[in-house]
């Protein structure tokens, strides 16, 4: 199956990927370890309730768990909402000069950094959709516990969702991008010879590429768990539960972001702050295994 | 009238020139048979047809094409398409669609089938008329990466079929096929004359002799020879023709 020097090549590559390995081990060591204290004397109660009272030794990790989830849910909806769109035009309709000048602008957002996004999303974004999602929301479903508070900032659950679901658009786009592109062209010949337009090939090449466009979204939401710049500007840092998604709340990476410099000083916080850590690094890791391994398996079955 | 009507056609594919001045005429409800070696021009000449050559990078057509009522270089190529069904050399039915699906996918897209027992009614029909029907009946739901080489052949047969094209391109359909259900496809393609006019590209002479009513011989990309069957396997005009009837090319 492979060439002598194919096998060197990989050789070559596997201290690399060793390393790479180990650096993964020994992070996630080190936080489970470091978060050990935190679980030991709080145990599971740790994460039943949201109260962030470092003096008084107290704390929660519910909201901002919950946050995470919930922001991250938000941009994977927002991702696939723009993403499919965006990789069909590139993919389809856009041609020659135009098509190379679309699909390196989607890389180049895709390596901005993600203050850029941030700053941009806290000055317009956040406003914008307060007056055009938010309100409109909740004034015309106001029933809907989600969209039951009316926003007061903006600065909410919702519009870090949003924005980092719009940061990772260019990486969603590229590997659906890269998914759609490898499918072989005999499929879409077979589409043309059964009498397909373009319309209905499309239907039917995405509907091939489900399980890796999938597969995308799950490596989109694994991401989204982890962005913090995007997250602490916009999501309103606020220890607050609330079921609306107007209202401000946290995510984990934010709350590190916001609470790191000064958990030193308290004698449970830094611990805690691990074990929120550790619970969004497990799932993200999970997610992000199962996503490519996804896209791998859907490769081999496809493509080759 | 005629299906398929070329006149002085010339493929190129970068500065290659792949197909020579090709003229040639389909009578409707005919089997069409091209015949000739391997990189003679065969496929290409099918592609010219249903206007899949615009997928070829870098591919320019010269000529005229009139395909059923269509100038087929000037029309729109998916509006064409939908009265040709195309079986390829290499069978590539939807490998993430089931047996079922394959073929149903074909009747949808082209509104063959209104309620789902018409639908059943029209894979079944396909399946049948493809020789597949015994062999996956009980198994539609499979998918068909577990199919033979030679089945998935003929499910690709079926799913050109359950559009009820007008005009059928064949690709070396029996390639894969063993000599029973090869003659069975034969069978199945002499008997959907009724409804459609088939060209179809072998390289078995013996094939040709049974199911062609027009046999046009490409080499090179020129037609050397064409004509009704019988007058061209009894009399071969051409050395090139004689050879290839011959199997020496
Ligand atoms: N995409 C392409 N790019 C460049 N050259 C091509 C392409 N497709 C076909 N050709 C060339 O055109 C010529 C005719 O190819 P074609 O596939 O039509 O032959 P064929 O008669 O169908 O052969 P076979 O019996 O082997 O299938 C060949 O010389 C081939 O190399
Ligand atoms: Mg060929």
């Amino acid at each position: 199956m492979f060439s002598k020097r194919d096998k060197l090549f990989f050789l070559s590559l596997l201290p690399l990927s060793i390393s790479l390995l180990a650096v993964l081990v020994v992070s996630v060591t080190t936080i489970a370890l470091r978060s050990l204290d935190a679980l030991q004397h709080f145990g599971l109660a740790l994460f039943a309730s949201s109260i962030w009272n470092p003096e008084r030794e107290v704390y929660g990790l519910l909201a901002p768990v919950i946050g995470s989830l919930t922001t991250s849910a938000i941009a994977l909806l927002t991702a696939l909402i723009l993403s499919i769109p965006l990789a069909i035009t590139i993919a389809e309709y856009l041609q020659g000069a135009l098509k190379s000048v679309v699909s390196s602008i989607v890389e180049l957002m895709g390596g901005m950094p993600t203050i850029v996004y941030a700053v941009w999303a806290s000055q317009y974004l956040v406003p914008f959709l307060k007056q055009f999602a938010m309100e409109p929301l909740h004034s015309a479903l106001p029933f809907i516990p989600l969209f039951s508070c009316k926003p007061v900032t903006g600065f909410s659950v919702f519009a870090a969702g949003v924005a980092i679901g719009i940061s990772i658009v260019p990486y969603v786009t590229t590997l659906i991008l890269e998914a759609y592109q490898s499918i072989p062209v005999m499929y879409r010949e077979a589409c043309y010879g059964i009498g397909a337009t373009r319309y209905e090939s499309i239907k039917i090449l995405l509907s091939l590429a489900r399980p890796a466009i999938i597969a995308a979204l799950v490596l989109g939401f694994a991401r989204a768990l982890g962005e913090t710049t995007i997250a602490v500007t916009t999501v309103g840092n606020s220890m607050y539960l609330s079921s609306c998604l107007f209202a401000p709340g946290y995510t984990v990476s934010a709350l590190i972001a916001s609470q790191f410099a000064n958990a030193y000083l308290y004698q449970y916080a830094e611990t805690v702050l691990y074990s929120s850590i550790l619970v969004v690094v497990l799932i993200a890791i999970a997610l992000s295994f199962y996503g490519s391994t996804t896209i791998v398996r859907w490769r081999l079955r496809v493509v080759v | 009238m005629f299906a398929v009507e070329m006149n002085n056609v010339s493929v190129y594919i970068g500065d290659r020139q792949i197909l020579k001045e090709v003229t040639l005429r389909t009578p409707y409800n005919t089997v069409f048979v091209i015949m000739g070696p391997s990189g003679s021009g065969k496929t290409t000449l099918l592609r010219v047809i249903n206007r899949l050559i615009d997928l070829v990078e870098g591919a320019r057509v010269e000529g005229f094409v009139k395909v059923l009522n269509f100038d087929a270089l000037h029309s729109d190529p998916y509006e064409l398409r939908k009265y040709i069904g195309m079986v390829f050399q290499v069978p590539n039915p939807f490998p993430h669609l089931t047996i079922y699906e394959n073929v149903a996918v074909a009747a949808k897209i082209n509104g063959v089938a209104k309620s789902k027992r018409e639908l059943d009614e029209v894979v079944k029909w396909a399946l049948e008329k493809a020789m597949l029907w015994d062999e996956v009946k009980d198994r539609l739901y499979d998918h068909p990466h577990k199919l033979s080489g030679g089945q998935r052949q003929r499910l690709c047969l079926a799913r050109a079929l359950a559009m009820k094209p007008r005009l059928l391109l064949l690709d070396e359909p029996t390639a894969n096929i063993d000599p029973v259900n090869a003659r069975k496809l034969e069978e199945a393609i002499v008997s959907l004359k009724d409804e459609v006019t088939v060209v179809m590209v072998t390289h078995s002479p013996h094939q040709a002799a049974r199911v062609a009513d027009y046999v046009a011989v490409l080499y090179d990309g020129r037609v050397v020879e064409q004509g009704p069957a019988q007058q061209l396997f009894l009399r071969p005009s051409t050395e090139i023709a004689q050879k290839l009837l011959r199997g020496e090319i």
